[in-house]
């Protein structure tokens, strides 16, 4: 046990030293995103929100940008490689859990997050890279294997900015790419209905964890974490897409204590501008 | 019960003690072995046979299910279901805690195993290579190597068959000691992370540190970490000596007696007379082989036929012998 508290120790001391260098929020921090109207992607989207979400929450200012080649400009990433924060003339991060991962670096003992004990903190933690994965390959799923959506929505959004015939092989390259995201991650033989399954037990997850202890309203207690971000962006895109195969937020909508946690969400940080009237479309369709 | 209809598992045979050398395959087993499945298990497998061209496979009379979901899913249905003595809560963890365990060490097992031309060439390429039937073995373990260039892309950023000092490994091993770190930190001095009962992530967690820990690589930055986490190793053994008793495999037998060292020698020295007679054998057929072609090729087997009628400068007189004769 004292070798491995060691090991720890190294570790965080190593990351620590790296924190003392850095600067404090610049005064303009610039976020890069697809143009929302004719180019983003319904899991770029989720990506992009709950960054969004996540950066409001710390009460951080930031700039947005439409930018048609944020994806090129974005330095990796796992999945989606969106959004691209820029700090810096030097210094960018990209998706949801680095960008979290530098504002805690930069925060320290403020950050959102730091009233949770070690257990509670962990939880999340594994929670959050739980939560992204399904959720971002659920919706990769949906929009690139599923038929219907990719020659529908995916495929014109794919080659929106370009001329022919990069719009074809950058609509090629996409797909591609995302077929072998789904291989990597051990998704590509799932049908549908074993996708909506997944997300379905993911759901489950978060609403066990909601309702674990009445007196709590968010994840991490009574004041809103990044868990709480990242479920509100991933929610609120599939909910308010227009997709022409709607699976996913029918199985959602399943789940209203999710809905109604981020409606609480929405009506803090957005002013209920964001889910609500779509949310209302929604239960008048199904009446 | 469809277990009547000669269920069996396919999967690699182990290496180094353990039951199996591949990731996937150990995951199966796991499932199988912790839940008392009454299965059994096929160590010399052809991974083309499966379905899907791949190990570990699960074979129920004629139907083939290929892959650790599909298996896992056939457990589930038949009764030996991994995560049944686990709370609603547990069994949310789990899953939880075991993909972000994928997400982490996924990438450092299939690029140090893989992806890292010096460890795949010496060590893994042979192990693989050893278990799979004849003609196989020849391209099938770059298979592996291939699949671990798309995951170190899409988890890790590079691409593996670029030079060496471009592979962005460091990223891979840091984000590596965190895990076990924290994994170090969660089991305590507990049996199992959840306790009392096992789990799909204790699974998961002893598929990877298993091989990650006993295999003998020549660069595996890991390995010394987690022997520092002695609760770790504790695990590993516990669970390898105890509930994978019979299908340990070594090639190397080791022994307690005094002349362990002297039995070792002479298995390994085995060993490789074995090989150096296979080796012997094989050239000497072929190289008689090719030699009576060449020969048979040159007209020597008519030369040898008919030499009683050929002349001593080699002019065949046959008809004019044959004519004398009736005269």
């Amino acid at each position: 046990m004292e070798l491995e508290q060691n090991l720890t120790a190294a570790l965080m001391q190593s990351s620590a030293e790296e924190n003392k260098s850095e600067e404090a929020w610049p005064a303009v921090a610039h976020l890069h995103q697809p143009a929302e109207a004719n180019q983003l992607l319904l899991p770029e989207r989720s990506s992009c929100l709950a960054v969004k979400t996540y950066l409001r929450m710390c009460n951080l200012p930031f700039a947005e940008h439409n930018s048609d080649n944020a994806e090129f400009m974005s330095p990796g990433g796992r999945l989606t490689h969106l959004p691209l924060l820029r700090l810096g003339p030097v210094k960018t991060f990209a998706e949801f859990e680095p960008i979290v991962a530098q504002v805690e670096a930069i925060q320290g003992g403020n950050c959102l997050g730091s009233w949770m004990s070690e257990d509670q903190c962990d939880n999340i933690r594994c929670l959050v890279s739980y939560v992204e994965n399904v959720f971002t390959l659920a919706e990769i799923n949906m929009s690139f294997v599923d038929e219907a959506n990719y020659q529908l929505y995916t495929a014109t959004r794919c080659a929106a900015t370009h001329p022919w015939p990069l719009s074809t092989i950058r609509r090629f390259a996409k797909q591609k790419d995302a077929q072998k995201i789904l291989k990597v991650y051990q998704w590509q033989d799932l049908d549908n209905d074993q996708v909506i399954q997944e997300v379905g037990i993911c759901a489950d997850a978060l609403v066990a964890e909601l309702e674990e202890d009445q007196a709590k309203s968010y994840f991490g207690g009574s004041r809103p974490c990044k868990l709480d971000a990242l479920v509100f962006g991933h929610v609120v895109a599939i909910m308010t897409t227009k997709l022409p195969n709607m699976e996913l937020a029918e199985v959602l909508a399943t789940y209203p204590r999710l809905l109604a946690h981020c409606r609480r969400i929405d009506q803090s940080l957005f002013d209920g501008k964001l889910l609500t009237s779509a949310v209302e479309e929604q239960e008048k369709e199904t009446e | 019960m469809e277990m009547q209809l000669g269920a069996m598992l396919h999967v690699y045979k182990g290496e180094y003690g353990l039951p199996s050398i591949d990731f996937e395959c150990l995951r199966a087993l796991c499932l199988l072995r912790f839940t008392r499945c009454p299965m059994d298990v096929q160590t010399s497998s052809n991974p083309l046979r499966s379905g899907a061209g791949k190990l570990p496979y699960l074979q129920i009379g004629n139907q083939k299910f290929a892959g650790y979901r599909q298996i896992k899913r056939v457990l589930d249905l038949e009764g030996y279901p991994i995560d049944a003595h686990l709370s609603t809560k547990q069994k949310h963890l789990s899953t939880a805690y075991a993909n972000w365990v994928f997400n982490n060490l996924h990438a450092y097992y299939h690029y140090f195993l893989f992806g890292e031309p010096n460890n795949f060439d010496t060590t893994t390429r042979g192990l693989y290579a050893k278990r799979t039937p004849f003609p196989f073995n020849f391209y099938y373990p770059s298979s592996y190597q291939r699949e671990a260039c798309d995951v170190v892309q899409v988890m890790a950023g590079f691409d593996v068959n670029d030079k060496l000092d471009k592979h962005e490994g460091d990223y891979l091993v840091v984000n590596a000691k965190k895990v076990v770190n924290l994994l170090s930190r969660k089991l305590g001095r507990k049996v199992w992370f959840f306790g009392d009962t096992y789990s799909e992530f204790d699974a998961i967690v002893y598929s990877y540190l298993a091989i990650i820990f006993k295999i003998t690589l020549p660069n595996n930055p890991l390995q010394n970490h987690i022997k520092g986490c002695q609760n770790l190793v504790n695990f590993i053994n516990r669970i390898t000596k105890d509930i994978f008793r019979n299908e340990g495999y070594s090639s190397v037998k080791l022994t307690k007696t005094p002349s362990g060292t002297e039995a070792s020698l002479t298995a390994s020295e085995r060993n490789f007379l074995d090989s150096e007679l296979n080796t012997k054998i094989v050239a000497g057929v072929g190289a008689v082989l090719a030699m009576g072609a060449f020969a048979a090729w040159r007209g020597i087997y008519n030369q040898l036929t008919t030499r009683s009628s050929t002349d001593y400068d080699g002019i065949d007189y046959e008809d004019d012998e044959m004519e004398e004769g009736l005269d």
